[in-house]
């Protein structure tokens, strides 16, 4: 097992080093950031009513600003990271080998395709796991260190940007380019399809959450008060019975209310910051259960396929 | 005769229309080393590809070993070496992670003995795959198929890409563990001259179709070439084809029993036919007889 390993990295080393890299240079430069935003409290600088910086951060002022652009642009190539590994070293894995013919070699030294299989996708899929986790992880504390006061493990902000669906993002986009792959055999129209096959699972495993599930696990709001803990979904009015309409109905009720704006109260329709945990391990699962079948779905067609 | 290899009206039929093959009838005897030859879509890769199982019948079936690839293919692959057509090397791997990456693919492979082949072949176990050129890829092939100690090896058209140097050691090495082993070998190549001194069996395809499956010696005893026309005397069902010679002078396959002496020469233009010649007739007949077919079905 060692040695197919040690193979599998061989062959896919220019993907993985590329990977490893920009992961490991990702880190350095987050904590650097992390650390010198923490050591500093530069995020607490508060300003007078004039837009000065208070006297304590004036030093700092100019490297602060720069420090805090970096971090904003880390979490947002953060974001793009999944798209990046996933694609890079999920889509050369088997069409790259039916493309070259090299699958033609391996499967006819191999009896088990399903093996072959096994020795390609696994020591790839955890390195792309592990970075991608690595870069979640980033993220979360590129985020925290731009909040120093929120708890981020109850909160919505940078909600599917930060931390473990980042993995699974990447998880999901590798996985269906392994599929796609083994089925086209080629591995630039393998990129592109994965590309936009990855980016609609991504965006339909949030909606189906979104419209399945968050839509009906709201809670009423009525403090008045944004909080960017929560995930604000919609907002109503809540009329004195307790009743919700939206401004539609209240519309239709009373229509003199476009003039006279509504004279009942506006709630906010939130997902508390409480949930973000369950809400996130639930949208990880889902989209670790789409890898898996897109790896399974892989599977089946090397078995069938021929080797081009 | 027991057969390592078998077909029983294997057809192959490409997106719907296109037939590789149709009615192929061959048996590849245990322990011999069989040639296929055949024009350039004549369906020797087609065929070797389908005993390994990368090719599925569209009829007739197929035995490797004794085993229907089609419903056992890993079985079919166990049984087999093969050397594809072009060299397929990973280009990042050195030939020793290439040995090593084999025995992590199949049970049994034996590293010692494919390292033993690539180091007799003059090619270094250090070499980087992306360094080797096509002839020295192709034998990186064959040692990783003799590698694996299948009872049968299957090669794709191995010598197209060697020089002569290169083909005489390929093919002494091949004759050598097939023998020591007591492999069965079947190989497809354009390379006559070379499969006269390795093969023992010849099995000519053309158009889709087995034009001749006889041992080396059979078919050299049952073939004459008659230089200049053809004869009329000579009955048509004699001649297997006409071609001409490398200067262009008319020459004529023909059949004769191999227990028929051979007229002295110059009196009737006949002669014992070459290998090659025994092969280009019988692809000039397959030529003919495909445009006949084409001729009727329009």
């Amino acid at each position: 097992m060692l040695v197919a390993t040690r193979l599998t990295y061989r062959i896919n080393r220019f993907e993985i080093l590329a990977i490893a890299v920009a992961t490991g240079l990702s880190v350095a430069v987050s904590a650097a950031i992390v650390a010198w935003l923490t050591q500093t409290d530069f995020m607490s600088c508060g300003h007078d009513n004039f837009g000065n910086i208070e006297a304590r951060c004036l030093g700092m002022a100019n490297v602060g600003e720069w420090v805090t652009r970096i971090d904003r642009a880390s979490v947002g190539l953060a974001s793009i990271f999944p798209f990046v590994a996933g694609l890079l070293l999920g889509a050369p894995l088997v069409a790259r080998e039916i493309d070259r013919g090299t699958a033609r070699l391996a499967w006819s030294l191999s009896p088990s395709r399903l093996r072959w299989y096994v020795q390609r996708i696994g020591p790839v899929i955890v390195v792309l796991g592990v970075a991608a986790m690595a870069i979640g992880i980033v993220a979360d504390r590129l985020t925290g260190a731009m909040m120093p006061t929120a708890d981020l493990s109850n909160s919505f902000v940078g909600f599917h940007g930060r931390g473990l669906l980042l993995a699974t993002n990447a998880l999901m986009i590798g996985s269906t380019a392994v599929a796609l792959g083994a089925v086209i055999g080629k591995p630039l129209p393998t990129i592109l399809l994965s590309l936009i096959l990855g980016g609609l699972l991504v965006a339909a495993v949030a909606e189906v959450d979104m419209k399945a599930f968050l839509t009906n696990e709201t809670v009423v709001d009525a403090s008045g008060q944004y909080d960017e803990r929560n995930l604000n979904l919609d907002s109503r009015f809540q009329l004195p019975d307790g009743s919700l309409v939206t401004w539609q109905q209240l519309y239709d009720m009373d229509p003199s209310m476009a003039e006279n704006g509504p004279i009942y109260p506006n709630v906010s329709m939130i997902i508390p910051g409480e949930r973000y945990r369950e809400i996130e391990t639930r949208e990880a699962l889902a989209e670790l259960g789409i890898a898996t079948l897109m790896l399974v779905a892989g599977a089946l067609v090397v078995l069938r396929r021929r080797p081009g | 005769m027991v057969a390592a290899l078998e077909a029983q009206g294997f057809g192959k039929r490409y997106r719907r229309r296109t037939w590789a093959l149709r009615g192929v009838d061959l048996a590849v005897p245990e322990g011999s080393i069989t040639a296929l030859v055949g024009p350039n879509g004549s369906g020797k890769s087609t065929l070797i590809r389908s005993w390994i199982g990368f090719e599925r019948p569209t009829e007739g079936s197929l035995l490797t070993g004794g085993i229907d690839p089609r419903r056992d293919r890993k079985g079919a692959v166990a049984r087999v070496g093969y050397v594809p057509q072009s060299p397929s090397l990973y280009s990042g791997l050195t030939v020793t992670d290439h040995i090593a990456l084999a025995g992590t693919l199949r049970e049994g492979f034996d590293p010692d003995l494919a390292a033993r082949y690539v180091e007799r072949l003059s090619i270094p176990l250090s070499a980087s795959a992306g360094e080797l050129s096509g002839g020295e890829q192709a034998q990186v092939g064959l040692s990783l198929a003799l590698g694996t100690r299948a009872p049968i090896l299957l090669l794709d058209e191995p010598l197209a890409s060697l020089d002569p140097l290169a083909r005489r050691e390929f093919l002494h090495v091949l004759v050598e563990a097939v023998r020591a082993e007591g492999h069965t070998a079947l190989l497809s190549s354009h390379v006559i001259t070379d499969i006269e001194q390795a093969c023992d069996r010849l099995i000519v395809l053309g158009k889709g179709h087995t034009l001749l499956d006889l041992s080396i010696a059979e078919a050299l005893a049952h073939h004459r070439v008659l230089e200049g026309p053809v004869d009329p005397a000579i009955a048509a069902d004699r001649v297997v084809g006409a071609f001409p010679s490398p200067a262009g002078e008319p020459l004529t396959l023909i059949r004769v029993r191999s227990a028929e002496p051979i007229p002295p020469d110059g009196v009737a233009g006949e002669r014992p036919a070459t290998l090659e010649e025994v092969v280009i007739g019988h692809m000039a007949a397959g030529r003919v007889r495909r445009a006949a077919e084409r001729a009727a079905a329009a």
